[in-house]
């Protein structure tokens, strides 16, 4: 699984991509890669309008907030039982 | 109770409480004056300051006279933020109507995103939303009339520049959105194909613990973000005030309508940071500048700037960008020559 983080590269989106590598740390999870998607073509295509956001492949889980890392390793545990 | 209602609920009661303060203080003031008594100024700046005092007492008085109106306003922002939804908003710019105008206009101020935020939530609006024109009337709107804005122009500036700034900024938006519309969107595009902006958006019961704690934090992110360049914007504004002079300002920015002319494209090119430009438009006042070109750079100034425009060229053709930005400027003229019909001098206390 890719989880992806959108957005055009301000501190806001930084600060969520640091929580999301620190979730999957801290769950110590090897296959769960992160990308960061800074082009806006691709960031409207997902339907995303609220930057910073995060999706899990392309399941958009949150957006125009920055998810705390407990929130972002809840949606880990949950996507990895199924 | 639903978590919305709440919200507003508790914005009117801190807007009450400003209003009544400044009032308060202003009907105190007038007291002392017509005894006889000036209020003597905390930081006064006069011809034997020290130039380089001048910052910092710039800095000081706008400090002593703005703490409690500006903690206000950034209560109301965090409140915004917390308790008003952005999705029931952004919902209704999904689709391609009269209304969406009205929607951007009067709802882009309510979403008081962070500036990075508006370029994407434009590309969206535009590609899969409600089209082009409204996409412009969000962007051009929603930097010039959100709540802080209003309420430090209310207490720095005037009532009369607050109605003056909300009726030119929401008007000149929905006004350059429709233009931009009819202008550049095709036929095929009309025909209503872009649609798809999908928008859930789950009513969450209020839950009053939570909820004002998030309400908190928010205002905290907003003092962390904003502060530091109002503060720094203030102080640049003392160093600039060492050079300018009340004959430059009243020669170049004083009433009529090429002085307006000129500080609507100030407003333009010159790029302020959120809210600074309204003490810097209560210094060039005081130096001698005139109601219209005051109107005029507040309208220009927060909508437009390089830095903005370039990130916008990016979404669309630089041609719209050129085009937007020449039918601003010509409102801001247009629209300050007749403000300063309307209100010729003002009175700042």
């Amino acid at each position: 699984m890719t989880i992806k983080i959108l957005g055009s590269g301000c501190i806001n989106c930084q600060k969520l991509e640091e929580n999301a590598k620190k979730a999957v740390e801290e769950l110590g999870l090897k296959d769960v890669k992160i990308e960061h998607i800074y082009d806006l073509e691709k960031i409207v295509e997902m339907g995303v309008f609220l930057t910073p956001a995060i999706a899990f492949d392309n399941e958009v889980k949150a957006m125009g907030r920055i998810p705390e890392i407990e929130e972002i390793k809840g949606w880990l545990r949950e996507s990895n039982q199924s | 109770m639903k978590r919305i209602i709440f919200g507003i609920i508790l914005i009117f009661l801190i807007l009450g409480i400003l209003v009544g303060y400044e009032w308060y203080g202003a009907i105190k003031k007038s007291h002392l004056i017509e005894k006889g008594i000036y209020p003597k100024e905390p930081f006064p700046i006069t011809p034997g300051t020290p130039w380089w005092e001048i910052p910092f007492l710039t800095l000081f008085t706008y400090l002593t006279k703005a703490w409690f109106c500006l903690g206000m306003a950034f209560l109301i922002a965090g409140a915004v933020q917390t308790f008003i939804p952005k999705e029931m908003i952004i919902k209704h710019l999904g689709r391609r109507s009269l209304k969406a105008y009205f929607i951007a206009a009067f709802g882009g101020p309510l979403l008081s995103v962070c500036s990075c935020s508006i370029i994407p939530l434009f590309a969206a609006i535009k590609k899969r939303g409600a089209g082009l024109g409204p996409a412009i009337t969000f962007l051009l709107a929603t930097p010039a009339i959100n709540p802080t804005a209003i309420i430090l122009t209310f207490s720095l500036l005037s009532w009369k520049f607050v109605i003056g700034r909300i009726v030119l900024a929401l008007s000149a938006a929905i006004i350059t959105g429709a233009i931009l519309e009819a202008i550049w969107t095709t036929e095929e595009e009309k025909a209503g194909v872009l649609s798809q902006l999908k928008v859930e958006y789950q009513e969450k019961p209020l839950n009053l613990k939570e909820d004002l704690k998030e309400w908190v934090l928010n205002v905290f992110d907003f003092l962390k973000k904003i502060l530091p360049l109002v503060l720094l914007g203030i102080f640049i504004i003392g160093i600039v005030k060492i050079f300018l002079s009340s004959e430059v300002i009243s020669k170049y920015l004083g009433p009529g309508v090429w002085q307006t002319a000129l500080a609507s494209i100030i407003g333009v090119v010159m790029y302020t940071p959120t809210l600074v430009e309204i003490p810097f438009v209560r210094e060039l006042l005081i130096l001698g500048m005139g109601t219209g070109p005051a109107l005029a750079f507040l309208l220009t100034a927060p909508a437009l700037s390089l830095p903005s425009i370039l990130g916008v060229s990016r979404v669309i053709n630089w041609k719209m960008v050129l085009n937007y930005t020449i039918i601003m400027w010509f409102l801001g003229i247009l629209g300050g020559t007749i403000f300063s019909f309307l209100v010729p001098q003002i009175i700042l206390h």
